[in-house]
């Protein structure tokens, strides 16, 4: 399906635009705003479509696969052939099982078997960080991307989980910017720049009683 | 645990200020209403985030009116509620009452015990309102507690505990923003449970008492390492808010989760370079 076609929108649309059009079609084929509704079926089918084809929007403009799979899903742990697994060992075997497990969806599942692993490699530390990432353990799966690289430097798909976790944080940086900024920001002052005083002068404070007369009775509490 | 996700003051317009505060007011008077005094005291910035997103989202039945109170009575201000906010009330009741229950498990605090039976017969009014959610907080929150007292050493594991518990708070209905209003909270939730070990630590230190930090304070760079954590949370929990089709909220909002986050933290490390300036001196 075309999700631009579908909500209406042109392909360079804005976000807010996206998200308008997004939240009137949400409003006019919801279930439960069409109760009793001739046309009711009819627009539940459409609700799910209108789903779909924002998510598919949010997944493409944030970088993501927009199948919805990201393709390390397909890695090549089902192309084991005879041969390999003839010699494989109790590890190759463990390895084989826990990417089996992950590939569907299993994640802790698959952290378990990954723990009885005793050489780990790259393999084993790709699995465990895109195990980890579904979990939300992201400072794990960090680490472990990077350690899977650091044995195979030149594997892509090594390098694409390992970009797409990090990804997150030069989005936030070119977003932080324009709202002030973080500690890592050149110029970052942060909110507490104001003394006590100048505060007085602002007043309307949340914490304190204030009088509301621009004389604040215990602003610095 | 409460009071990390703050506004960068000086960076919002006034008007957006002024709206912030519009939604602080309004949680407090709902509080107010629905739970007195008692209500008043559980109120924190953190719901105050949690109504303004949920409030955005679901643009029902919002009313602003003009009001007093006692904490400002010679000038009347504008106080926002909806749905949402009561739906936010029952949750600042729901967390404090949990979290005071785990503090007197953990050290018996006076304190805790009587916050705890001043709260008890609100929570048992909206408890059966909110029964899976009020299971969910009281479990992790055990949870959660057993892997301090074990000593947990994994940052992403014990944070981890106490994002599920913000995410189930934060995914008000079962509908289509139920995945991502929940992932939200949960990093939300991560960075705020690792920012409050961060202001914790050197007191945790000094009294051998388990913080998640300890192993990771141990190695060269740990303040790199930390902000690169915390970084970590917060960007994974905007990329989540961001597919939120938010349209009246989002330049305050965004302030808040881009920039006013950090507040606490710059805090606490300008307190920490200036004491080793001056023991350098």
């Amino acid at each position: 399906m075309d999700p631009y076609k579908v909500l209406g929108v042109a392909y360079d649309a804005s976000d807010v635009e996206i998200k308008s059009k997004y939240r009137i079609l949400s409003r006019k084929y919801h279930p439960d705003a069409n109760v009793g509704n001739p046309n009711q079926k009819a627009y539940e089918e459409k609700f799910k479509e209108v789903q779909q084809a924002y998510n598919m929007i949010m997944d493409e403009r944030q970088g993501k696969n927009v199948s919805g799979a990201y393709n390390y899903r397909n890695y090549g742990y089902s192309t084991y052939t005879e041969n390999e697994q003839k010699t494989e060992s109790q590890d190759d075997m463990y390895l084989r099982s826990a990417a089996s497990y992950i590939n569907n969806g299993y994640y802790r599942e698959g952290i378990n078997v990954l723990s009885n692993v005793k050489n780990r490699d790259g393999r084993w530390y790709y699995l465990s960080a895109w195990a980890n990432y579904y979990i939300g353990n992201i400072s794990t799966a960090q680490e472990h991307a990077a350690q899977s690289l650091k044995f195979e430097p030149d594997n892509l798909l090594y390098r694409d989980l390992f970009n797409d976790i990090m990804s997150g944080e030069s989005r936030y940086q070119s977003m932080s910017g324009r709202y002030g900024g973080n500690p890592t920001s050149m110029d970052y002052i942060g909110s507490r720049v104001l003394t006590c005083c100048s505060r007085a002068l602002l007043c309307s404070c949340l914490a304190a009683p204030c009088s509301g007369l621009g004389m604040p009775v215990f602003c610095c509490i | 645990m409460f009071g990390y996700v703050k506004v960068n003051r000086p960076e919002l317009k006034i008007k957006e200020y002024d709206r912030y505060q519009s939604y602080y007011c309004g949680l407090c008077r709902v509080l107010n209403e629905n739970f007195g005094l008692i209500g008043r005291v559980t109120l924190n910035y953190d719901m105050v985030f949690l109504v303004m997103l949920l409030a955005d989202l679901y643009d029902e039945d919002e009313k602003a009116e003009m009001r007093r109170c006692f904490i400002k009575p010679f000038k009347k201000h504008e106080e926002r509620k909806s749905s949402a906010s009561v739906y936010s009330s029952d949750m600042c009741i729901l967390l404090t009452y949990y979290k005071l229950l785990d503090d007197w498990n953990d050290d018996r605090s006076l304190k805790s015990r009587i916050g705890m039976l001043l709260l008890k017969r609100k929570v048992k009014k909206i408890s059966s309102a909110y029964e899976e959610k009020s299971a969910v907080i009281k479990d992790k929150l055990k949870e959660l507690s057993a892997l301090e007292k074990n000593k947990e050493e994994s940052p992403d594991a014990v944070s981890g505990i106490f994002g599920e518990i913000m995410g189930e708070v934060f995914a008000y209905r079962d509908d289509e923003f139920k995945d991502d209003l929940y992932k939200t909270g949960f990093f939300l939730g991560k960075f705020i449970y690792l920012l409050d070990a961060y202001e914790d630590l050197e007191d945790d230190t000094e009294n051998d008492s388990y913080n998640p930090l300890k192993m990771l304070s141990t190695e060269a760079d740990f303040e790199e390492k930390v902000m690169r954590l915390l970084m970590l949370m917060i960007s994974e929990c905007t990329a989540y808010f961001e597919r939120l089709p938010l349209l009246t909220n989002t330049e305050i909002l965004r302030n808040i989760l881009y920039s006013g986050v950090w507040e606490r933290y710059t805090e606490k490390k300008t307190a920490k370079d200036k004491k080793k300036e001056d023991g350098s001196v």
